[in-house]
């Protein structure tokens, strides 16, 4: 029992890694901290694993540790980080190839809760009851936090884009010119 | 111009990031060994502390007993004159695991301060990470009672200690904003120019197993920072014993402790 059970906690370690880097590379918006959350995220859930009978779904255990941490982890730092109540006034324009670093930029100016909401939202494609329930919040909470999320990234990237586009709303918000 | 959907955006975002190759299942696996290690000595060391309180009071007790009895003809000796004896082990007041339990309410339970660890070590070429200084009362205290384990996290910054402390900086009036509204956050203006930030987090927001969080963040004008966190604790993995039903200070007593001038003496 205990064999294959280790058998299993590597398989998904193995496996998973990479996926939950990803999630976590666009929350922290830095490859060596994502590592590091990851890595944290993957001993957390070892050790529950081995302390526990079972966990019914260690994909969605592991996800929402990860999100768990990472908050966490920025609350405790959020006196370290620059407030971004105010934006530029007027953000360059950047061609395709920069575009990625404008996001990623974009991103960290956009709360660490609400962007733990974005990505679980239109990164992991989780639903609002579902990212509600990873987050241990209502989905009333998700919405606001997304709505206000969206908000702060459209107004990060400015001339960016031509529009960001919520598609689960399949419409278009906002255009910025 | 192209219009992008926010997954799309986000796919540009992960552009350029080179995913390890590297095989680390072993290296976690061996890292959660070694943590559970340490949690379970860290329990020992919270019940050895409080097997030593429960020796000491039955060393002293009998002293309180007599002293009690000599002057009060042997009627009404209590559990109040315990505090009085003077046979009672004076600790040193440098210590800071006594100075937190001294600003603790009256029968809190034993107070043992963590020992901090080294960071994990980093990758091969990763920029190596920097340990700051820090004040000697900043860290973690488990706080042991009845065989469960509280925790109370100090964290602060002064910009006159020498050799320099990793920087924290006044939070903007706007924080609460940022922050859950179920975390009750509240600003506050201290006579002086000195800003109270006080919140509660629910139960598993601080961690998956995490308790009741109450914290209050105190910064001065001249730049002082201290960040009080008093945890209910952890259960599972998380934790370091059974953790308490509620946190070891209210919000009140928490925003008094943080408020003490003793941090920066």
């Amino acid at each position: 029992m205990r064999e294959s059970e280790d058998q299993e906690l590597r398989e998904f370690l193995s496996h998973r890694r990479n996926a939950l880097l990803r999630s976590a590379y666009l929350m922290c918006g830095d490859a060596h901290t994502a590592e590091d959350l990851v890595q944290s995220t993957l001993i957390k859930v070892v050790l529950a694993r081995r302390g526990r009978r079972s966990i019914d779904h260690l994909d969605a255990y592991a996800r929402r540790t990860l999100v768990h941490t990472f908050i966490s982890a920025r609350k405790r730092l959020w006196h370290r980080e620059s407030p971004h109540g105010e934006l530029p006034d007027s953000p360059e324009r950047v061609g395709d190839a920069d575009l990625g670093l404008a996001v990623r930029a974009a991103l960290q100016q956009v709360a660490p809760r609400q962007r733990a909401v974005l990505v679980l939202r239109f990164f992991e494609d989780q639903s609002v009851q579902a990212t509600a329930e990873l987050l241990g919040v209502s989905e009333g909470t998700v919405k606001s936090q997304t709505a206000r999320g969206l908000a702060v990234l459209r107004e990060a990237l400015g001339d960016a884009v031509g529009a960001v586009v919520d598609e689960d709303l399949t419409k278009v918000h906002e255009v910025i010119r | 111009m192209t219009d992008y959907t926010v997954r799309e955006l986000m796919d540009k975002a992960l552009d350029g990031l080179l995913l390890p190759t590297e095989d680390i299942t072993d290296s976690v696996l061996t890292q959660a060994a070694h943590r559970r290690r340490r949690h379970r000595g860290g329990a020992v060391l919270a019940s050895a502390a409080g097997v030593a309180l429960v020796a000491g009071a039955v060393l002293v007790l009998p002293h309180a007993a007599n002293g009690a009895a000599g002057q009060g003809g042997g009627h009404g000796a209590g559990p109040g004159t315990l505090t009085a004896a003077p046979a009672a082990p004076q600790r040193e007041p440098a210590d800071p695991a006594a100075v937190v339990s001294g600003l603790l309410p009256a029968g809190s339970g034993t107070v043992v301060k963590m020992k901090d660890v080294p960071p994990t070590p980093r990758p091969k070429g990763a920029p190596k990470v920097r340990v700051w200084p820090k004040s000697r009362f900043d860290g973690t205290y488990l706080i042991t009672k009845d065989g469960r384990t509280a925790d109370l996290m100090i964290q602060s910054y002064d910009p006159r200690a020498r050799p320099a402390q990793a920087l924290l900086t006044r939070p903007a009036d706007t924080i609460c904003g940022e922050i859950p509204s179920s975390w009750k956050c509240k600003v506050t203006a201290l006579a002086g120019g000195v800003q109270l930030i006080e919140t509660t987090e629910p139960a598993g927001d601080y961690g998956a197993h995490s308790g009741v969080l109450n914290e209050a963040e105190v910064s001065y004008p001249d730049g002082r920072v201290i960040v009080v966190q008093a945890l209910a604790g952890s259960s599972g993995p998380d934790g370091k014993g059974t953790p308490w039903a509620n946190p070891p200070l209210t919000r009140a007593q928490t925003d008094a402790f943080a408020e003490n001038p003793v941090w920066f003496k």
